[in-house]
């Protein structure tokens, strides 16, 4: 059952199913393999992402009060959305979904409302009056086959993680509903009973040939499909086949049993998934701090143009943080270092994105989501390593902002001491501080642990006091601008160990760069694993 | 802005771009893709072209853009229209469309996330996916949004001119303003090529005054450099990623 507009050869129609008559599929799996599974969280209650091989599906959810449906009093309900999105298939089109789309968002439907998966009843406020209607929009962003399989997991994924707000009837007359907003209380996850997977097989020649989780070629070869909805219980919850290629009922009860096995691991992974995610969340509730600067921090220090005066470059709170860290390990202690710049950064992404950071691309399923296998994280440079750990070990850096501050003890509160030192030279007052590990502070201070190096007073005209191992742990990509009035001057790309050109000091250090009539620009640029090779590249100096 | 002191909600100062990360090649289907995010606000964008187009549509002299912008929830509406209008034209402006006659190039625009500056996000995002695609180009697109503050809320003088502002900073603000810069290399000088930025697209919504304009275009002009370079190495790790052997 060709779709319309499919692009694929006869040449390769026939290489495809002799292929498959030898037990071969075009990707090398196994007829009843699935392919690799990664689930990403996008941001807090916000789109998930799921990639199932090389289709990429994006679920959105989303919940208004309003009023109920006549014939359902006392219910909510869950509308489906699909969207093929004419960036997933050069045959798609934008405008109402086709057929495929609609049958998409069908199958997807009656997994989740039909079988009692998501809860309407629960989702009711005011019997008659006022429940949740709980929107879903499925959003197909890249088709490489087996879309609602993809499509169905984000789904399931996007609805656990989702937090509605907790509403209370109350007010004068006692009818009145308020809704509460997430700062005045925790919003609440949707009632989900049991989670019903999609499993789709396709069916080729006479339907003796079939094969688990087609690849787009293989779909545009296929004879027929069959979708299986069934959750861990080996409950039963759809069967879809729609026309094309019959099947025997013997190869309908293989292929269910086998949907149940699927079923059963498929579960486990997106268990597995958004719990971590709910880890970080719970985490970053503790930990996150009103004023959570970026990680990557670009600074355009524009206002300093004509005052002459001192032009801080940013820092962030992590940033100290890890500086603090760096400072403290030898040198011998490579790795760690790394590991928890990695960390810091990741944390500082991950704040970024308040309620809840992307801690799910490392910690997704199959697939390794490491921030996209090309993720350039803000400014790699030439010696980034292929395993770009932008993605990598949220938890441990979870660990790390536990551990350390009580390991190290020490340097944050000297740090501390030395921000406020600095600032007070600048006559600026001492940064406002939330936590006490977490300085907020414009300055960069030298840290104090490392030996032989001096604090020096920030008012000293181009203060660059550079330590060695400064340079090369900058590890991001610095782009140092200097532009003086009005005439642009050209843009500096300093790249590691490039800090001869710049006039700044190392990440770690505070950064007083003072320059009378020029502009200092900063960009630095998401680190990550470039302060890996940073490190090594200390080591080999030094 | 003065140096001292005052820092935003984020902790940023009022000079200071949020974290970008661009991620490319990310579709498989797609001839070109990119995904840009700064820090909440994240777009996707992926790009067919030089394509087919039907002959109602084509242009015997050059190619015809269309842009389609989806909302991360829900139907398209004005705002939606408005978007792809803006960023057809800022795409316009530098795609060589004359070497494609009567061939199309779709962009489509999916928004992920939006914590302001979304419009800056996606011409940036557009014009890494359009490199990826491998659409010749005059010069790269950089854009930036800055907020005009309300003046009870600035200290004074320049200081309430916010880069890169947050969906927060945004909706409170008393003015906004988009620009799209081009970077095209110009003729080489005795030192090398020099490299010019042109203002592509400008796109306001509130009352400002006019030297808060100029100095929010002078603001973006530095922006757009770091912008460009941070492209540049974007795009430089993404070549060295397929080089690699066995990648």
């Amino acid at each position: 059952m060709p779709r319309e507009g499919v692009a694929i050869s006869n040449n390769e129609r026939a290489f495809i199913l002799a292929a498959l008559q030898a037990d071969q599929r075009i990707d090398g799996r196994g007829p009843f393999d699935l392919r690799p599974l990664s689930i990403d969280f996008l941001g807090g209650s916000g789109p998930v992402e799921v990639r199932l091989g090389q289709t990429r599906v994006l679920a959105v959810v989303g919940a208004e009060l309003g009023a109920p449906w006549p014939d359902r009093p006392n219910e909510g309900s869950l509308q489906v959305y699909t969207e093929f999105s004419p960036m997933a298939d050069p045959a798609f089109e934008s405008g109402k979904p086709g057929e495929a789309a609609v049958e998409l968002g069908r199958i997807v439907d009656r997994g989740l409302r039909e079988s009692r998966a998501v809860d309407t009843e629960a989702l009711c406020v005011v019997a008659g009056r006022a429940v949740w209607a709980v929107r879903l929009d499925l959003h197909v962003l890249d088709n490489g086959g087996n879309m609602v399989d993809a499509a169905n997991v984000a789904a399931l994924v996007a609805l656990l993680a989702f937090r509605r707000p907790e509403c209370s009837v109350g007010g004068a007359d006692g009818t009145e509903i308020i809704v509460h907003p997430p700062e005045e209380r925790d919003p609440v996850p949707l009632t989900i009973h049991h989670l019903p997977v999609a499993v789709t097989f396709a069916f080729f020649e006479e339907g003796e040939l079939v094969v688990l989780d087609p690849v787009w070629k293989e779909e545009a070869t296929m004879g027929s499909r069959m979708t299986i909805t069934v959750n861990a219980h080996g409950e039963i919850c759809a069967i879809q086949k729609g026309g094309g290629v019959g099947i025997t009922s013997d190869q309908v009860l293989r292929c269910a049993r086998i949907a149940t096995a699927k079923a059963t691991a498929i579960t486990e992974e997106i268990r597995k998934a958004v719990e971590a995610h709910e880890v970080e969340r719970q985490q970053s509730k503790v930990k996150r701090h009103p004023r959570a600067p970026s990680g990557a921090d670009l600074v355009l220090s524009g206002a300093d143009l004509h005052s002459g005066s001192a032009i801080m470059l940013e820092t962030t709170q992590e940033t100290v943080g890890v500086m603090e860290v760096e400072e403290g390990l030898a040198e011998g202690l490579v790795e760690e270092d790394t590991d928890e710049e990695d960390e810091s950064d990741e944390e500082e992404e991950e704040i970024e994105e308040t309620p809840t950071p992307v801690v799910g691309k490392s910690k997704s399923g199959a697939g390794g989501a490491k921030k996209g296998a090309g993720a350039f994280a803000g400014g790699a440079s030439t010696w980034l390593e292929e395993d770009d750990v932008s993605g990598a070990q949220a938890g441990r850096k979870r660990d790390w902002r536990r551990e350390r501050p009580a390991a190290k003890g020490g340097p944050t509160a000297e740090a501390l001491d030395e921000f406020d030192q600095v600032a007070a030279l600048l006559g600026q007052k001492p940064p406002p501080q939330k936590t006490s590990s977490k300085p907020q502070t414009l300055l960069k201070m030298q840290n104090p642990a490392k030996p032989g190096n001096v604090t020096q007073p920030a008012p000293t005209p181009t203060a660059n006091f550079a330590l060695d191992s400064d340079e090369e742990e900058e590890a991001r990509v610095e782009l140092r601008g200097e532009f003086s009035g009005g005439s642009g001057k050209q843009l500096e790309a300093t790249e590691r160990g490039g800090a001869g050109a710049s006039k700044s000091v190392g990440r770690e250090g505070v950064r007083m760069e003072v320059d009378d009539e020029e502009l200092t620009l900063e960009a630095a640029v998401k680190p990550k694993a470039r302060k890996k090779k940073k490190k090594l590249k200390i080591q080999g100096d030094e | 802005m003065s140096s001292q002191g005052s820092l935003r909600k984020d902790g940023r100062t009022f000079n200071q771009l949020r974290g970008m990360v661009c991620d490319r090649g990310l579709l498989h289907r797609a001839d070109g893709s990119a995904k840009w995010s700064q820090d909440g606000t994240s777009v996707l964008v992926g790009v067919y072209g030089p394509k087919n187009m039907p002959p109602k549509r084509e242009d015997p002299e050059k190619a015809v853009l269309e842009v389609l912008w989806k909302p991360k929830s829900g139907i398209q509406g004005p705002e939606e229209r408005e978007a792809e209008i803006i960023l057809r034209r800022t795409l316009e402006a530098v795609v060589l469309a004359p070497l494609f006659p009567r061939a199309g190039i779709s962009v489509v625009v999916q928004v992920i996330h939006d914590d302001g500056s979304l419009l800056s996000c996606a011409i940036n995002a557009a014009c890494a996916a359009l490199v990826d695609a491998g659409i010749p180009m005059t010069g790269l697109l950089a854009s930036v949004t800055i907020a005009l503050a309300k003046r009870d809320d600035g200290a004074g003088g320049g200081a309430h001119l916010q880069l890169d502002p947050t969906r927060e900073e945004q909706d409170g603000a008393q003015a906004t303003v988009c620009l799209a810069l081009e970077t095209t290399p110009k003729a080489a000088t005795s030192n090398g090529s020099v490299e010019g930025e042109a203002v592509v697209t400008s796109t306001t919504r509130g009352a400002m005054a006019i030297e808060e304009y100029l100095e929010a275009l002078d603001r973006c002009r530095m922006a757009s450099r770091t912008i460009n370079a941070f492209a540049r190495l974007s795009l430089d790790k993404a070549q060295r990623r397929l080089e690699l052997p066995g990648t």
